[in-house]
């Protein structure tokens, strides 16, 4: 089954990207998605860069709008996600738990919706 | 004095007399801008390339005003950034470049920037930095300071803002148009019009930074209306046939034509009506009408070309001894369907009162406050009402209402004048 | 450049829909995801399943903790993304606009991280 492990990112984590930490920040992901694909489970995903680069969109009535910023203004931000194929939610979990941002954001693993079709 | 025509509008030529020295500076900072412009457009990164001209800028403002301004100031400001230009690129180097094809390169940028036919992004520059992904209140900063050069501590005295904090907006929106990708393309025609509209107001409000200073008695608070009909000349100069464009720099060009008369020989506040015409800018004033009648051609009516209109009405007292006060009644009218603006409307009701006299006034302006309890926090109103009730022999009504402006009010030389009102009532 | 167009909406207005409507939503999804295919700009695109089907973990004091449920309780909660390529931030936007979730929710656009 298909899962999307994903990650959720304080502040503090979105300028580790940036500072004396970002070696360790960028090397503790290479490492998880070389894990990842080592098992053979990786089908995708990717980083987002940080939350001040987003742009939030709406078509109403027709009409374009369009905002500087995230979808909304909350303390931990969307930082990425990793795609994964494994047998159960047990098994998405016990890799959620080994994700870097586990430790001072939050992960949420949600499976995909599968459709055959071409 | 420099050979290129700095105020060229459809190749009239230069009418208001700059010092040989300001008139340096400004090639230098159209210059700077153009270059800007062509460098940032390649990487998004505007920070970036202003590193890299940053010295040669500098050195060329220091170096112009006082001697001859060179026949390819691009190409003067380019030769001057060379260095740090070849050095970035070498820091960016790629692994099968080599130095020679790292020069080779910087000289193709050359040739192309500086010649004489060398494209202006300044356009698309002007577009990105009024992107919807830019934070608004940052937008006219920018503007300031990527097309233009100003620097964040100028910009900063204008807004009565910290140095450091602007600053930092501006390095945070730098990095935004870097990071999240904003092109230097011009829109798309769907979107034309609304990104347009965002330029023009914030070129609009660069104006309104200079409006409450206008004698320019402090040199870090001078504000910025040159500014920013400069800003509105470069716009224009880009998309010459929009009428809109045409409209705002009209409309700037009427205000700046008065401001020698808005405050008397003692600093004291004088409204429009009791403005000394001989004192507008006779020349400015006709160069308003000539781009606001070539705007009007178009067909294509808007908010700011129906401001500029209204100035227009105003300025006809230059020549008839009295404003065309029946067609501010209507431009106002025709503005505030436009905008819905409450404002627009009470600007209405005091057309209303000079055409038809303060009875008709005062019950339009009291209509307006009872429809728009906004109103009731803005000076204006409050101001209208008091001259009004004065008109009507209701001094303490008028009293009241003076009181009621002067709370609202911030700007020293004004309340002065609306307590001397108050007080002659 | 790359660009994640993250789709938010409510959930409840899923569950609202006729059959029919229901039926109509997936062929604009479909024909969305075709257009930027067409133009070369997909890159990758899936929907999630509501978050009733989320857990989420974090870990605090050394200790892990797991959660039933999305990690906030937003009204608009993510449902998908797509992963497109295009030159600038406006071509992203333009997508996004005719995204179908953009008329009932809202579109994040994000520019991806390449290392």
């Amino acid at each position: 089954m298909k899962y999307a492990v994903i990650v959720y990112e304080t502040a503090d984590d979105f300028a580790a990207r940036e500072d004396e930490r970002s070696k360790t920040y960028w090397d503790g992901h290479g490492a998880y998605f070389g894990a990842l694909q080592a098992a053979g489970i990786f089908t995708g995903g990717a980083g987002l860069k940080a939350p001040h680069t987003a742009t939030t969109v709406r078509l109403r009535g027709g009409a374009r709008q369009v905002v500087d910023g995230p979808y909304a203004d909350i303390k931990e931000q969307l930082g990425g996600f990793y795609l994964i194929d494994v047998e159960n939610l047990d098994a998405a979990m016990a890799w959620a738990e080994k994700c870097p941002g586990a430790a001072t954001g939050a992960i949420e693993v949600r499976p995909l919706v599968e459709m055959n079709q071409s | 004095m420099p050979r290129r025509a700095l105020w060229a509008y459809r190749g009239a030529p230069r009418r208001y007399a700059l010092s040989a020295a300001a008139a340096a500076e400004r090639v230098a900072r159209e210059s700077y801008g153009r270059l800007l412009a062509q460098l940032a457009a390649r990487t998004r990164d505007v920070a970036a390339a202003e590193d890299a001209l940053a010295d040669a800028f500098a050195a060329a403002l220091s170096a112009w005003p006082r001697g001859q301004v060179p026949d390819n100031p691009e190409a003067w400001l380019f030769a001057a950034a060379k260095r740090k230009l070849i050095d970035a690129a070498r820091r960016k180097r790629t692994a099968t470049q080599s130095e020679h094809q790292i020069l080779l390169g910087i000289e193709e940028l050359e040739a192309e920037m500086t010649a004489h036919d060398a494209p202006d992004r300044r356009l698309g520059l002007m577009f990105a930095c009024a992107h919807p992904a830019i934070e608004d209140a940052v937008r006219t900063p920018l503007m300031l300071q990527v097309v233009l050069g100003f620097s964040a501590e100028r910009i900063a005295a204008a807004f009565l803002v910290e140095p450091a904090a602007m600053g930092q907006r501006l390095v945070r929106a730098k990095k935004k148009i870097r990071d999240a990708g904003i092109g230097f393309d011009v829109p798309e025609p769907a979107e034309w019009r609304a990104r347009l509209a965002a330029v023009l107001d914030a070129i609009y409000a660069a104006y309104g930074a200079g409006w409450s200073d206008p004698l320019g008695a402090d040199p870090e608070r001078r504000g910025l209306a040159e500014e920013a009909v400069w800003l509105a000349r470069v716009l224009v100069g880009q998309v010459r046939d929009e009428p809109e464009a045409l409209g705002l720099l009209a409309l700037l060009l009427h205000l700046e034509a008065r401001r020698p008369a808005r405050r008397d020989a003692d600093g004291r506040f004088v409204p429009l009506d009791e403005q000394d015409v001989g004192l507008w800018l006779r020349e400015m004033l006709l160069e308003a009408e000539t781009i606001l009648r070539a705007a009007s051609a178009a067909q294509r009516p808007g908010r700011f070309q129906l401001e500029a209109a209204i100035q227009s009405a105003h300025a006809t007292r230059a020549w008839r001894g009295e404003a065309d006060w029946d067609a501010i009644v209507l431009l106002y009218g025709a503005l505030s369907e436009l905008t819905g603006s409450p404002v627009a409307r009470l600007n209405a009701a005091a057309a209303i009162a000079r055409r038809d006299g303060p009875e008709a006034g005062l019950a339009a302006a009291e209509d307006l406050a009872a429809n728009f309890g906004v109103l009731l926090d803005y000076q204006p109103y409050w101001a209208l009402r008091a001259d009004l009730c004065a008109r009507l022999g209701r001094a303490e009504a008028a009293r009241a209402a003076y009181d009621e402006a002067i709370i609202r009010e911030s700007d020293a030389a004004v309340i002065a004048f609306l307590k001397v009102r108050r007080n002659s009532v | 450049m790359q660009y994640m167009l993250l789709i938010y909406g409510e959930e409840s207005a899923w569950a609202k829909l006729t059959p029919d409507q229901l039926s109509a939503e997936m062929g604009a999804y479909m024909a969305y995801s075709e257009a930027l295919a067409k133009a070369g700009a997909l890159v990758a695109g899936d929907e999630l399943q509501p978050v009733a089907t989320a857990k989420t973990v974090s870990v605090s004091n050394g200790k892990q903790t797991v959660v039933d449920g999305p990690f906030a309780e937003t009204k608009e909660t993510l449902g998908g993304y797509y992963l497109i390529t295009v030159d600038s931030l406006d071509d992203a936007l333009a997508w996004a606009a005719k995204c179908p979730g953009a008329r009932y929710g809202r579109i994040e656009v994000r520019p991806v991280v390449m290392r």
